[in-house]
């Protein structure tokens, strides 16, 4: 019988009744990194300090080649968390059953520990976007998603987990805070929320608020995974800073403060460094990985 | 409202009303260059060829006439070569859309479906009769330029003049996890398509002696079965 995450009321899994949900179905609570071919080399010689690798879904849903070799190989070694970026659940249009499929597919073939999509929208009018579009937070879009989140997990027969968005725009008619619209999403579905810090701040600086508010706000209990990045800082034509989520660098200072603070409240849990362009050598995204784990060294310490 | 949304982000309309303009440009901006980069990943001859600026223009150009419809970005660009052979800008450079072609084969190789293949020991079992299957990751691009000889300077090696400039028939194969080109003459190109088409070797072997002038196909038998060319006899 599966147990909903302690802190979450009894009855919130009111449409997952029929999804297993079992320990294989979560991240070790430690380090993890994204996961990129031109590392495999390295990461495959010796025996790695990372607790789990993640992947883009849709970079393995080809047929065969090195991809899935690649796939195979870290599978058998570490913990897998597939993050998806294709599936637009958050669009106005019925999801893409046969995009579903792909992913029932890959998830059947390596049993990811987790599954994770995003809070955004992506492809409309049978084009595909190739970006995490923002949407309003509506009583409306709030249904939808919600009916796309339980489709997605009565088809993947598992639970997944929904990742709070980096935003360069807001819209006015959003009548949900985006804290409260991802814990009623979690509420309605099931699923558990992927909390990326770095895309906290990223909004909290292009839109004025202040994220220590946000993640007050988040449904800490539901988090399954944290997400850690970094982004680039610019200036717009009046002299305001603002931030593009361009996961090209290392983790700034106080996105490190905040995600030490998160788990001081949440408790230790899979935290992910991702580092998607200008990609370094292998020993820097480490050394990323390792400044995770002396936060939660540091966290254990303090909790004891 | 995704709609609109989606029209001004591919650049048919302005940014809708209530965003700022700016803001909007962020998203135009990751859209459109991840998209090139796409493309550029996947056609690093083509690109170093026509040179960055010009490939990264003509990028735009082709994401704004073919945008992408899945998801699953490695299947983008399978338009480009055609594309290409049609870009007036290309016209004096004949050629590039073959090298596109057989970029496009290296991609679909590297993502075609595994297979266990038969090795030199198989070539033993093999009579007239026999039909073969060949790996999913077999292409052939057959090519009035040296394809090979241009692919291989742009990636691997470096541009130089091409004294003897004549065509190149390319076989586009994935052995043991790497992709590879080899060049092949005009008798085993006519051969593989025989079997490709499901015809018995004897069948294929006597299009190919009559059709080309060079044909050399037990050599190229060996070859073929040295490097996985054929997955099974059927």
């Amino acid at each position: 019988m599966p147990l909903p995450p302690s802190g979450m009321p009894a009855g919130i899994f009111l449409h997952m009744q029929a999804i297993p949900m079992t320990a294989t179905h979560m991240l070790p609570p430690g380090a993890g990194a994204s996961f990129k071919p031109a590392h495999f080399r390295t990461i495959a010689e010796q025996a790695q300090p990372v607790a789990f690798f993640e992947v883009h879904a849709e970079n393995y849903m080809g047929a065969g080649g090195p991809p899935h070799a690649m796939l195979s190989k870290l599978r058998a070694d570490y913990a897998l968390s597939i993050h998806g970026v294709g599936l637009s659940l958050g669009g106005e249009e019925a999801l893409n059953t046969g995009h579903l499929e792909k992913l029932r597919i890959l998830c059947e073939r390596y049993e990811p520990q987790s599954f994770s999509e995003h809070l955004a929208w992506s492809s409309h009018g049978g084009e595909f976007l190739n970006d995490l579009l923002p949407l309003p937070y509506t009583g409306k879009t709030l249904a939808r998603l919600c009916d796309h989140i339980d489709q997605t997990q009565a088809h993947l027969q598992r639970r997944m987990l929904l990742e709070n968005p980096s935003t360069y725009v807001v819209f006015e008619e959003s009548t949900w805070d985006e804290a409260e619209f991802l814990a009623e999403i979690a509420r309605r579905t099931g699923c558990g929320l992927l909390l990326d810090i770095n895309n906290v701040y990223v909004s909290a600086i292009n839109h004025r608020f202040d994220p220590r508010a946000y993640l007050n706000r988040f449904a800490l209990a539901a988090v399954g995974e944290i997400h850690l990045a970094g982004h680039t800082a610019l200036t717009d034509q009046n002299g305001n800073p603002y931030l593009i989520d361009t996961h090209g660098g290392p983790v700034i200072e106080q996105v490190w403060a905040l995600y030490a603070e998160t788990i001081a409240c949440a408790g230790a849990l899979p935290a992910l460094i991702e580092w998607d362009n200008d990609l370094p050598e292998w020993p820097a995204l480490l050394s990323e990985v390792r400044n995770v784990d002396a936060i939660l060294s540091a966290h254990a310490i303090k909790a004891a | 409202m995704q709609h609109a949304f989606a029209a001004a982000l591919t650049l048919k309309t302005d940014a809708p009303c209530g965003v700022s303009p700016a803001r909007f440009g962020i998203y135009r901006n990751n859209r459109l260059s991840a998209l090139i980069d796409a493309l550029s990943a996947g056609f690093p001859a083509t690109e170093r060829i026509v040179g960055e600026a010009f490939f990264r223009a003509m990028a735009r150009e082709f994401v704004a006439a073919h945008p992408p419809c899945s998801p699953v970005l490695m299947e983008y660009g399978a338009d480009l070569p055609a594309f290409i052979a049609r870009f007036a800008p290309l016209a004096e450079l004949a050629y590039l859309a073959d090298v596109a072609r057989l970029e496009l084969a290296h991609t679909r190789a590297y993502h075609a479906a595994d297979a266990p293949t038969l090795g030199p020991d198989a070539l033993m079992q093999i009579a007239d009769t026999s039909r073969l299957a060949i790996h999913p990751s077999v292409s052939l691009i057959a090519s009035p330029y040296p394809i090979a000889t241009i692919w291989t300077m742009n990636t691997s090696g470096e541009p130089a003049p091409i004294e003897d400039w004549h065509g190149e028939s390319v076989l586009v194969l994935r052995t043991n996890m790497a992709v590879h080109i080899h060049t092949l003459d005009t008798g085993a190109v006519i051969f593989l398509e025989q079997l490709q088409q499901g015809v018995t070797l004897a069948g294929a072997a006597a299009k190919a002696l009559h059709d080309a002038q060079d044909c050399a196909l037990g050599p190229f038998l060996a070859f073929a079965f040295s490097n996985g060319v054929f997955t099974q006899i059927l």
